[in-house]
């Protein structure tokens, strides 16, 4: 057996732990039960749902996040790290065990829920969204956690944060996909609600799971090549089109909106990455010396996952400027219009803001690097550029931050020199930080 | 004697501090080798390097021939690691403690055998029902030990293994690390207090400010070579020049009533070098190793760095 999944097996299934659930899960059918007239009924199918929610999705995504935070908080997080355990085997031991008595108490629910709906879903697609719902959460949480484990020690207030909001997003896509039993229009093809939205909760589940094994990969040092990421862009690229492309849709308004969506995803990733995963200010210093030796595979796996997000970005960002000048026919929304004629200052303003971060990351004590960059952005976007118009400069507000749909070509070589002032700033701000070391040891480094 | 580890070029950078500065050593099987040097010299760094849990700038780091950094699960197969700031599964049985590490370190079948071996070594034998959580200070140590070394590592890192015990567990202690190297077992242990790291190693690896400032055999070893002190009441002087004279005699360090020099030669050359000293009617009241070995060297070694710096 997985020794991973056996630890918390040892520790998830004690006779009290066992008996508190079954003794919570009973009371809440209980009531349904007796609502319902001693029998299983819409009553029971309900309580059962609340039942699910309340123990697979809050507290078993509550139990996978603190199994992870918690051997950081005990010390034994090196103790695993020096085991001999593969990353995907430390990924599902951890996933599964964590939760398995959450799983086991939420089964019991289903199969009441099964026994008891007659609200007119299908019920094979509403259980395979309901489970699909449950491994996404807890997914997420152990996402969370690795992230978490990245920033040092992380108190229990995150995790009540997470618990909570597990819960809205649960409730909330339930809520929806029971209400509207309507269609999905994606690339033109109809689709039924519950069908598509069970599918996608899968799949997204199947990428969380992933992605957590991905950061797992990084804490326990093996090395990975970012391909992962550019594929999740891609399947993103591919949701989020297809919900803009009808059957009508012109073969190079589809272009342009493909390519629109790529970069509005691969911003995102690139944003969410450079926020949330650990940087690592002497990134160019590894980089510089792993080119010395010619090690691609080295120089692969060190890249930051927002510098490939940013690539994919500006690859979407080209495709929509070519596409956008040879399109003559409307398209679906006037926001979407706008979006790709200015695709090539948006991916500006992205790597911009990239690397100003990194500056930050420089020059800033680790643990301060967020609120200093959510300062930045605020200003950036913000504040600067609306005090400059009310005090009657508007053009230098326009310089500080112009509009990307409105003259897009001007606002790109605008932002070029943003880009290029950036990059100055963290060339200087990296050489600060990295001066110690070379003053230390000469040409060596 | 064959190289069980292998470091070269080892570096590592902290943002603005250079940790390791290009440290290259071979460590060879069956050795204890004692890790020391001041409050951040790097010595954790270096272990945590050698055991993977820390991706250096560059170099290179050989665990029994597997490459730590390009594959660092497989390494852990043959590595047990004690760290400073080690932690316990507290819910967990002693027992499951231990199984669980022997599960995660790749031991498969039955492990009713190690696990009770393992506990009786560390003198837990009848704590195996016991929740780590409820052991006192020196009992999780040997808890932690144990989990580290169920497995039979080849190489075991340990990190300050004695912070915390009492006398006769410290004693218990450098027992087992014998026996584990006489079991053909490779250690390297970090610990402040040279007295105690003195009663079982063999070689001794001097970091300061990153850099590798000596690696040498202890008294006793391959290589014969030995510190040994003298004290006399003759003339400083003369002894010195005789001394000073020998090829075998290096690192002589005299007062008017002390010697202590290194003596590179076995037992029958040391019977030699003190007769030929009392021949020359040079006064000498006591003759044998020094006191402390490993502390002697390691002053030496970092007060000879610090002059020449």
């Amino acid at each position: 057996m997985n020794p991973e999944l056996q630890r918390l097996l040892w520790l998830e299934f004690t006779p009290s732990r066992l008996a508190s659930v079954l003794l919570a899960l009973g009371a809440i059918l209980g009531l349904g039960w007796l609502m319902d007239g001693q029998t299983i009924g819409p009553r029971t199918a309900s309580f059962a749902l609340a039942a699910f929610a309340i123990f697979t999705v809050a507290w078993g995504a509550n139990q996978v996040g603190q199994s992870l935070l918690e051997e950081m908080r005990a010390r034994t997080w090196d103790q695993q790290r020096m085991s001999a355990l593969s990353p995907w085997t430390m990924t599902w031991g951890k996933l599964a065990g964590a939760s398995a008595l959450a799983w086991s108490a939420g089964l019991i629910a289903l199969l009441c829920y099964a026994l008891g709906h007659r609200d007119g879903t299908d019920l094979r697609w509403m259980l395979l969204l309901l489970i699909g719902g449950g491994v996404l959460i807890q997914g997420m949480a152990l996402f969370g956690a690795l992230l978490l484990l990245q920033r040092g020690p992380a108190g229990r207030s995150s995790m009540a944060l997470r618990l909570v909001g597990g819960l809205v997003v649960a409730w909330a896509g339930l809520a929806f996909v029971r209400r509207d039993a309507g269609l999905v229009d994606w690339f033109g093809t109809p689709y039924p609600l519950l069908p598509f939205a069970a599918v996608v909760i899968c799949l997204l589940a199947a990428w969380i799971v992933y992605g957590s094994h991905r950061l797992m990969c990084e804490e326990l040092q093996v090395r990975t090549q970012p391909f992962a990421l550019l594929a999740f862009c891609v399947f993103g690229t591919g949701l989020v089109a297809g919900f803009l492309i009808d059957a009508d849709t012109a073969p190079t308004a589809r272009l342009w909106l493909v390519a629109a969506s790529g970069l509005v995803v691969a911003l995102a990733v690139a944003y969410f990455s450079a926020f949330a995963l650990r940087g690592d200010p002497l990134l160019p210093r590894r980089l510089a010396f792993d080119a010395r030796r010619g090690d691609w595979t080295r120089i692969g796996a060190a890249l930051p996952l927002w510098l490939v997000a940013l690539g994919y970005a500006g690859l979407c960002a080209l495709v929509a400027r070519v596409a956008v000048a040879s399109v003559a026919v409307p398209l679906p929304f006037d926001f979407i219009l706008r979006v790709p004629a200015g695709a090539l200052p948006v991916f500006l303003y992205a790597a911009r803001d990239m690397v100003v971060l990194f500056a930050i990351g420089c020059t800033v004590r680790a643990g301060r690097t967020e609120l200093v960059a959510l300062i930045y952005l605020a200003l950036a976007y913000w504040l600067l550029p609306a005090i400059l118009t009310l005090g009657g400069a508007g053009a230098l507000g326009r310089l500080l931050a112009p509009m990307p749909w409105i003259r897009p070509d001007a606002a790109a070589l605008i932002l070029l020199g943003h880009l290029g002032l950036a990059v100055a700033w963290a060339r200087h701000a990296y050489l600060q930080r990295v001066r110690p070391l070379t003053a230390a040891t000469g040409s060596r480094s | 004697m064959r190289t069980m580890i292998e470091l070269t070029d080892l570096t590592f950078d902290y943002p603005g501090i250079r940790a390791l500065d290009a440290v290259s050593c071979r460590i060879d099987a069956g050795s204890i080798t004692a890790l020391v040097g001041p409050n951040g010299a790097g010595k954790t760094t270096l272990m945590r390097c050698l055991c993977g849990l820390e991706r250096p700038l560059a170099g290179r780091i050989s665990v029994d021939g597997i490459d730590v950094i390009d594959e660092p699960r497989r390494s852990h197969e043959r590595l047990g690691y004690l760290s400073d700031f080690f932690g316990l599964y507290e819910d967990l049985t002693v027992d499951r403690c231990l199984r669980h590490a022997a599960a995660a370190h790749g031991m498969r079948g039955a492990l009713d055998g190690p696990v009770r071996d393992t506990a009786t070594r560390l003198g837990l034998a009848d704590r195996l029902d016991q929740r780590a959580g409820d052991l006192s200070r020196g009992l999780r140590q040997r808890v932690a030990i144990a989990q580290a070394m169920i497995h039979a590592p080849r190489v075991l890192v340990l990190d300050e293994p004695a912070a915390g015990l009492d006398p006769e567990a410290r004693h218990t202690l450098a027992t087992l690390f014998r026996a584990l190297q006489a079991g053909g077992m490779t250690l390297l242990v970090s610990s402040h207090i040279l007295s105690e790291l003195e009663q079982y190693a063999t070689h001794m690896l001097v970091l300061e400010g990153g850099r590798l400032l000596e690696h040498r055999a202890l008294a006793g070893m391959s290589d014969q070579r030995r510190t040994l002190a003298l004290t006399f009441s003759g003339d400083a002087a003369a002894l010195a020049a005789r001394l000073g004279a020998r090829s075998d005699v290096q690192g002589l360090d005299i007062t008017p009533a002390r010697a202590v020099f290194d003596f590179a030669g076995d037992e029958r050359a040391q019977a030699a070098l003190l007769r030929d000293l009392v021949l020359a009617d040079l006064a000498i009241l006591s003759f044998g190793p020094a006191s402390s070995d490993l502390q002697a060297r390691y002053l030496a070694t970092v007060g000879q760095h610090r002059a020449g710096a």
